[in-house]
């Protein structure tokens, strides 16, 4: 027993091709595939930007760091240079650190066994910026003033 | 029988937001796009352009003469001894320029040309808000830091550091601290 229609289709008509529009799942998958490639594109802007922006603190911290080291190395005996204004540039901060340690220009030989002549101060000075801190670090060394010099150490 | 109907006014009502929406976030996107692109390209640049004006700056005060200096906020005059300069006094002057920004320029001779007129300078680097140079003077004894002064009083020999506050409109950019002989 065939049971048939006496109501014609609008989906399938006789001759077998589809006049229906599409399916809300098509509709779907092609928003879908819209708002991914539109995702992509502003991933990628948004890489971008912030490749710039991350180039452009790391070389602020850099030249800030190299600023500073020329500033402490200047007087190395002494402390450095008073600066009062805060270190934030172009809308960020900056945290500077001057570290002076006396060192011995043959990593061999001890401390306490090298000429105070022959010692050096080493100056290094980090900066780091950023919540989840970034660092940058540069050293220089320099020669004590002889007027500076500490005692000899215990023959 | 085939059935060959035509779009309802619902169907193309929602057709046409569906199209004016995708348009419009469509063109939002390639407005943010372009907007972000030329605010990186604009940073680029001048990131270029600081870059070339701290390094042209540190090279002639690296070898400079210890006679010839004067110097206060608005300028730095000295003699360089690199050949590729030239034998001339050079200054550094944080002057106006067009547009009402400041900018850093560079002479290549002293004050006048001769005639009383000042040679033309160029543009090291423009669109600052702020150009200033201070020195640094010894301390008066071991015990102080040295401090940084404004000015720098005439026929002295020049300062152990120099320095150049900049800001642009991004911002202040951290100061050029420069020595003769380098860190």
């Amino acid at each position: 027993m065939s049971v048939r229609s006496s109501r014609p289709s609008t989906a399938m008509p006789a001759c077998g091709k589809s006049l229906a529009g599409f399916t809300v799942i098509e509709t779907l998958v092609a928003l879908t595939l819209l708002a991914a490639a539109a995702g992509f594109l502003m991933a990628t802007l948004g890489a971008s930007s912030r490749l710039v922006r991350e180039v452009r603190e790391n070389e602020t911290a850099l030249w800030l760091a190299h600023s500073r080291l020329v500033e402490a190395a200047a007087y190395p005996d002494r402390s450095p240079p008073q600066d009062e204004r805060p270190d934030r540039y172009e809308g960020v901060d900056y945290r500077t650190r001057i570290e002076y340690r006396e060192v011995s220009p043959l990593p061999e030989i001890a401390l306490d066994k090298v000429a105070r002549a022959l010692r050096l101060i080493e100056i290094r000075v980090l900066v780091s910026w950023g919540a989840r801190p970034s660092t940058v670090q540069l050293t220089t060394y320099r020669k004590p003033r002889p007027e500076a010099a500490v005692p000899p150490p215990p023959k | 029988m085939r059935t060959v109907r035509g779009f309802t006014l619902i169907e193309l009502l929602v057709a046409i937001s569906l199209a004016t929406i995708i348009t419009l976030l469509g063109v939002s996107l390639m407005r943010t796009a372009i907007n972000g692109s030329v605010v990186n390209e604009e940073a680029l640049v001048q990131s270029q352009a600081v870059r070339d004006a701290r390094r042209l700056l540190e090279y002639a005060w690296s070898a400079r003469q210890t006679n010839g200096f004067s110097g206060d906020p608005g300028q730095v005059e000295f003699i360089p001894s690199q050949p590729a300069l030239g034998a001339l006094p050079l200054r550094f002057a944080c002057r106006p320029a067009e547009g009402g920004d400041y900018a850093l320029w560079l002479y290549h001779a002293s004050a006048t040309d001769g005639q009383g007129q000042e040679p033309p300078g160029e543009i090291l680097l423009g669109q600052l808000d702020e150009c200033r140079f201070g020195f640094l003077r010894a301390p008066a004894d071991d015990k102080q830091p040295a401090q940084w002064k404004e000015d720098w009083p005439a026929g002295q020999g020049p300062p152990a550091l120099i320095r150049l506050d900049l800001a642009s409109r991004r911002g202040t950019l951290p100061p050029f601290i420069l020595a003769a002989d380098g860190p």
